[in-house]
Parts: C-alpha cells; structure tokens; sequence
C-alpha cells in the first residue's frame, strides 16, 4: 500500500525520471516491451444505420468510424467517379485535454494524414462510386469518432477507416433517365435485380455490392525517446516523447506516409530505417487481426441467418 | 546552461587563451564559435550567446564582438528589446500600485519599478506618477521567471539623470539605432542637431526614444532625423540634418 | 547530375532549385519579417514577441508559439490548419522557447504566390524571419520538397526524382516528399558529427518504395547545404545595411 502510494508520487512528481528507470530496463509503465504494440481488436458493422462502420480498439485507444453513402451529381472534371469525405471528431468525453469549444489540433493533422494514406495507397478505386456517368456518383462520408484517446491516434484512425471501408456494402438502387437515383424496394431484391429491359429501358438497376479494395496502408506511430523507439505510445508516454514518427506501409511494403511533425530529435538515416522495420512487423501483425477479423464476422453472419 | 543578455555582464566559464575566429563575422543561430577546453581562462558572455557543453553556440543572427580579455556577445538589431541588467530604458506606466508602478519597455513583459525606487523617495514623500507617463530607468535585475525590475536611481542613490520625463515625446526606433545613438563617441546625427537646435533627448537601450525641446517644431525635426538616420552614413546624416534645419529656419 | 541531358518544362536540371529571393525586415510593424520566394511560390511572415500572452494560453515554462496560415485568397480549410500545426512543430524544434516563459511569438503566415514546394517556402520564410526577429534559436533549418516523376514519362534511370518541384509537377508526381532538416553550422570544432543533416520534419504524398524515399533524402540533404549558404548570404546582405551607419 504504502509503496503503490509512493511510486504514484513519485511519477506525478517526477514522470520524465519515472519513466525513464522503466526504460533503462527495456519496458514501460503498462508493462509492455519497448517494440510491442498494445492489444488490438476490429469489431464490423457498428453501428447499424450506417453503410459501412468498424469499431477499433487499439488497448485503450478507441476509435469508431461509420461510413455514409450519398447521391451526388458527379463534377464536370471527374464525371466517371465518386468521392470521399472525411472527419474526424474528438468530442469532450474522449480526452481531458478536449473542451467542446476549442478543437484540439491533432483533430485536423489525423484527418489529413488519413485522407493521405488512403489516397496514396489507392485503397478505394473513386470510380467504383460510380452508378452512371456524369449523372450520379456515391459520395461516402467517413466520419471517426473518438471515444477514448490514449495515444497513437493516427494509428487506429487509419485502422477504423480501412475497416469501415472493408465492411462498406453500396446499396442496390435504380437510376431513371433523368438521372434520379431511386432505392430499390426490399420486396423487389430477389429476381429484379439485373436491369429489367422491357418495361422502361432507360431504367438501370445497380446491384448491392462490395468494393474492390486496393493496397491497404497499415501504420505504426513510434516515439524517440533519447535513443529508445516506443511502437505505440500511450497518451501518458506521449506527453513525454520528444518526437513522434508515423510511419504508413502497404501490404507490397510500399511507403505511404513517413509524418514527423517536428520534434526535438535528429533523425538520421539509420533511425528511419529502424522505424520502417518496426512498421513492417506491426504492419503484418494488423494484416493479420483485420483478416481473422472479418473472417469471424463472416461466420457470425452465416450463424444468425 | 549560462545565458546571459547583457552586454559582457553574464556569468563566466572557463574560456579560452585566443579570441575565437569569428570575432566581427556575421553568426547565425547554430553556428559555433568557441572551443571552451582550449583554455582555462574566464569568458565572459553577452546577448545572443549561450554555453553548450564545451562550446559557445550563437544563438541569434548578428556580427560577433570582442573586447580583451575575454568577452564575447552577438551585436544584431532587433525591434522587440530583451531586458539585460543596467541597460538605460525608456518606459510608459501602465498600471499605478501603492508600492509599485508598472512599466512598459517593450519587452516580452511589463516591467516593475519600486514606488520607492527614486533619489530620496521616502513613503510620505515619492513622485506622482500617473498613467501614460514616461520615465527614463535603469533595469535592476532581470529573471526568466520574474517581471524584469527598474530603478531610477543609480546603483550609490542618486538620480543621475534618471527619473519622470515630463511632456516631449516617445518615439519608437530598433534596438539597433538605440544602441547607435548611445555609443561613444556621439553619433554623427546627434552630433549634427546638438550644432544648430537645443533639445532634451532620452534614448532607452529598448529603443524608445523621448524628445523635448521649446517648439513641437523642433521636437518633431529631431525625431525624424533620428528615425531617418538609421541606413545612412556619418557623412549622409549630416547632409540630411543640414537640409533640415534649413526648412525650420527659413520662414 | 546524370540528367544534365533532359532538362524539365522549366529548363531546369533534375537536381537544380529554383532561383531563390529572401527580402528580410520589410514590415514595419512586426518584430521580424521575411519574404522567401522560390520562383512562382512566395511567402511573406510575419514574427510578433516574445510578447505578453493573455493568462489563459501562457506556459509558465516557456513561451507559447502559435503559427497563423492565411491562405492567398479566402478562408482556411483544413489542409491550411495542417500545415499551421506542422509548421510551428517544426519551428518549435529550433526555437528557444524556455527563455521567455509565460510569452508568446506569433509567427503569421502569408501565402503570395503557390506554384509547387509551398510548405517547404513557408518553413525557409519563417525561419528567416525568425533570425530577423532576433527569436533566439539553437540553429538554422532549411527546408526542401522532392517530387517522385511517374516512371512513363520517359525519364529513365536515376533522373525522376525532381528537385523543388513546380505545381505542375507536384500535382503530375508518383509521390512527394517534403522535409526539413537541421543545416550544419559553422563550427569551431572539427568533432561534429558525420552524420548528414537531421531530420526535423517529413511529410509525403503519393506510395514510393522505401529505397526512393531514403534517395529522396540524400537529395534533399544536398540541396538543403544550398538553401543554407543562401540564407547566411542574405542574411550577411540585410546584417551589413543595418551596420552601414557604424562603418
């Protein structure tokens, strides 16, 4: 009792030295190796009302992203695509740091750097958004919602979002001639599905499907700490870093994204490399969760049918 | 860490036996210009210098200095003015206290000057500063974590100068053109103005500048020979002042 | 370079920057200003403190920096508050800020002109006129962008990568890097590091392999030894007409 209180005191009062006799010992305040990622879990679909939505959890971490599916007339520049939309909310409950009138700052940097990796790896293919040329086009909006911010956010955004996109289903519709877009009623999705030719030619019937994902971008967000590299730090940690760097891969190893935002340290050559090592090895390790994943979201869905 | 921003007055380390290389080349941040283990002399430090382990990295852009034996300091010239201990500054009260007023010089916060800080100001008996007035100090002690201090009186008691300026006017210039006007021997605009007009003049090493003299006339072509002077040679403020002070006396 | 054959749109080699202006000290009312314009992109900034911060915002630590990005024309969107986070992260790498705490220093930015390389424009500009300012720091950074060509373009072997890109060439790249790195200072000691220059801050648009981003850096740390004998050069300019007086 009496030493829980006082190494409590000691790590309020001194939380650079506490930390760093955990590290001169090659683990962390939450018991973790230097090199090893917190405990991650994927949960498909949500929330219920949207298209596509996954619940990410990365050890405390927990980010929720929902993907919305709306009509929109394709621009002049881009007449064979859809788009995508993103934002990323922190509300109060989610930090002690977030207040509901100021915007914290790592809110605009994740939704960039989102936005980035998934762009840069061609993850979604806008054309796939595409129910007919130059008259209409799914906008998806993806909106991540932050429940619980214990570091490593960018890390999990990206997860949430991949996720969601995996999970994303484009609902059956009709399109008229003039190019408004119709739902198809649920009593009509047995046979009618392929365009029914005879009675209206004009109307074109686009079936419910998935979209072909590209290359997926995983992330790793490691932190220097005079000379240590921490895979996954914590908010507590991160407040103590001297700098952050997120590094993006894809599953062919191809760099996506190597975001240091400042920071105190001088990264050299020989740094980098050991960070994109790091996030060759959590890359495969998230791979992996987001496979076994969605293959036990496949048998819930067969069971309950 | 030593840092210190008074001209030659910081603390000292051990130093070196032969001025550094760079003395009267122009330094950026970063750049590093002494090797403090190649001696074991005092060095002595000024603004824009600062102690790194064995070396004395430059931290602020401008042509280092040097005097024997052994001080070293970064001359630049910036608007915003650092409070350094005896630098001459000119200040406006802002805020009146029972036991203090407080100043602003220009620097990154507001100054404190004593209500007892002036020759002979006993409780009963201390100048009435009000709101807006300007005064000509002396800064006392400057601390990262506190307001810089101000005194006007020198270090035995006296006035020796400093004190209330009554009426004028307060101009602003760059701590460069502060220092200029401050140097000795006098500079050569204020050479040239002292020939033809009589004038009361305080310049603040915080780069405000309060002029005084029998004629708004007179006040406002001093002040802006001195804001004019700043990018001319000695010989073309001189000219300048001349052409002036032939405007003022003709009609 | 090898691709002193095939020149860009430009006339430029692969390996060369555009012509840089660094005009510092024309606003009056700031404390430190600097226009740094890299052919068509161009940015002017504006350095304010250390001053007295209202009590909400003050660190009693160390002064607070806060980075304002107007765009050239209408309000900021989020790519513009993106960049004013990342600019004033890698501003505080290099600024002293435990010397003045419960200060501030607004750094205000001012988009003139973006034709390609604009952050890595912004961070010179800033930096520069940061020395201008007098805000003490612990070295120089410069900054460089590098654009990845797409490979059927024609420009085979080590001649895709693209110096300080131009907007065409930005928006028509594979990938982008942008970085900013610690320039090597003059020092008294010869014991400085072999190491090349630090990284302070990177960011990338587009997929590349890990290989051509590593060359992109070597790239960029040469290029940045250029941008750094510029700015000591104009620096020494604006330094000797401020001194014209004394001498």
């Amino acid at each position: 009792m009496d030493s829980q209180l006082e190494a409590e005191a000691f790590k309020r009062i001194y939380p650079e030295e506490y930390f760093q006799r955990f590290l001169s010992e090659g683990t962390r305040p939450d018991g973790r190796p230097l090199g090893r990622a917190r405990s991650t879990t994927i949960g498909f679909g949500a929330v219920s009302t949207a298209d596509g939505s996954a619940l990410v959890k990365i050890g405390s971490t927990t980010l929720l992203a929902g993907i919305k599916l709306e009509v929109m007339t394709p621009t002049a520049e881009a007449p064979d695509a859809g788009k995508i939309a993103a934002t990323f909310e922190m509300p109060p409950l989610c930090s002690p740091d977030a207040r509901p009138e100021r915007r914290l700052e790592e809110t605009s940097v994740v939704v960039q750097q989102v936005m980035n990796a998934i762009e840069s790896a061609g993850l979604v293919n806008t054309k796939e958004l595409l129910i007919s040329t130059g008259k209409a086009a799914w906008v998806a909006y993806l909106d991540i919602y932050c429940l619980d911010a214990d570091g490593s956010l960018l890390d999990a955004a990206l997860l949430a979002a991949v996720a969601a996109f995996a999970d994303l289903t484009l609902p059956p519709v009709r399109v008229n001639p003039e190019g408004h877009v119709l739902p198809v009623l649920s009593g009509a999705q047995g046979g009618n599905l392929r365009e029914n030719g005879d009675a209206s030619s004009e109307v074109v019937t686009v079936e419910r499907r998935k979209l072909t994902l590209g290359a997926m971008p995983w992330a790793a967000t490691i932190g220097l700490y005079k000379g240590h590299l921490i895979v996954d730090p914590t908010a507590e940690e991160e407040a103590l870093l001297e700098s952050t760097v997120t590094t993006i891969l894809d599953e062919a190893g191809r760099l996506i994204s190597l975001f240091k935002p400042g920071g105190i340290t001088a990264v050299t050559t020989a740094l980098i490399q050991d960070c994109v090592e790091l996030t060759r090895h959590r890359a495969r390790e998230l791979k992996q969760i987001l496979e076994e994943s969605s293959q036990e979201d496949e048998d819930e869905g067969d069971e309950s049918q | 860490m030593l840092q210190s921003s008074g001209q030659g007055d910081g603390p000292s380390t051990s130093g070196s036996e032969q001025a550094s290389s760079y003395v009267g080349q122009i330094v950026a941040p970063g750049d590093i210009v002494l090797d403090l283990t190649q001696a074991g002399k005092l060095v002595r430090i000024g603004g824009g210098l600062q102690q790194d382990g064995t070396s004395l990295v430059v931290t602020k852009a401008g042509r280092l200095r040097h005097t024997k034996p052994s001080k070293y300091w970064v001359e630049g010239s910036q608007r915003r003015y650092v409070p350094a201990v005896e630098d001459v500054v000119v200040g406006v009260v802002v805020e009146r206290y029972a036991e203090h007023l407080v100043i602003d010089i220009g620097g990154p916060v507001t100054a404190l000057l004593p209500a007892l800080a002036f020759e002979g100001a006993t409780r009963r008996n201390k100048p009435n500063l009000n709101i807006g007035d300007s005064v000509y100090a002396r800064v006392t002690s400057t601390s990262r974590d506190t307001e810089p201090t101000l005194a006007c009186h020198d270090a035995s008691g006296r006035a020796a100068g400093f004190g209330p300026l009554a009426k004028g006017y307060l101009f602003q210039c760059s701590t460069g053109l502060a220092r200029t006007l401050l140097s000795r021997p006098t500079c050569a605009v204020l050479e040239a103005l002292g020939g033809g007009l009589s004038f009361e003049l305080a310049v603040g090493m915080n780069g405000k500048v309060w002029v005084d003299a029998a004629s708004a006339a007179i006040t406002v072509l001093v002040a802006n020979a001195i804001i004019n002077s700043e990018f001319l040679s000695p010989t073309q403020a001189k000219i300048m002042v001349k052409s002036l002070l032939k405007q003022v006396q003709q009609p | 370079m090898s691709s002193q054959g095939s020149l860009r749109k430009d006339g430029r080699t692969f390996n060369q920057l555009r012509g840089m202006v660094c005009d510092r000290g024309l606003l009056h009312r700031a404390d430190g200003s600097a226009k740094w314009s890299q052919d068509g992109t161009s940015v002017l900034v504006g350095v304010y403190g250390p001053k007295n911060m209202p009590p909400k915002r003050e660190d009693p630590e160390k002064a607070v920096l806060e980075v304002l990005w107007k765009p050239k024309s209408g309000i900021q969107g989020p790519e513009e508050r993106e960049a004013e986070i990342i600019l004033r992260r890698t501003l505080e790498a290099v600024v002293l800020a435990p010397l003045f705490p419960r200060a501030g220093i607004s750094v205000v930015v001012q988009v003139i002109h973006d034709d390609g390389s604009l952050l890595s424009c912004a961070i010179n500009a800033a930096c520069a006129a940061l020395v201008d300012a007098g805000i003490p720091m612990t070295g120089l950074l410069a900054s460089v962008t590098i654009a990845l060509a797409k490979r059927d373009d024609g420009a085979g072997g080590g001649a895709h990568l693209q110096l300080d890109p131009t907007r065409e060439e930005q928006d028509g790249a594979q990938a982008t890097v942008c970085l900013a790195l610690e320039t090597t200072p003059k020092a008294a000691t010869s014991n400085g590091s072999v190491e090349g220059e630090a990284v302070v801050t990177s960011t990338t648009r587009g997929a590349m392999a890990i290989e051509e981003y590593l060359e992109a850096l070597d790239r960029c740390r040469m290029a940045s030894r250029t941008i750094n004998a510029f700015a000591r050069l104009s620096l020494d300019k604006a330094q000797r007409r401020l001194e014209l007086p004394g001498t």
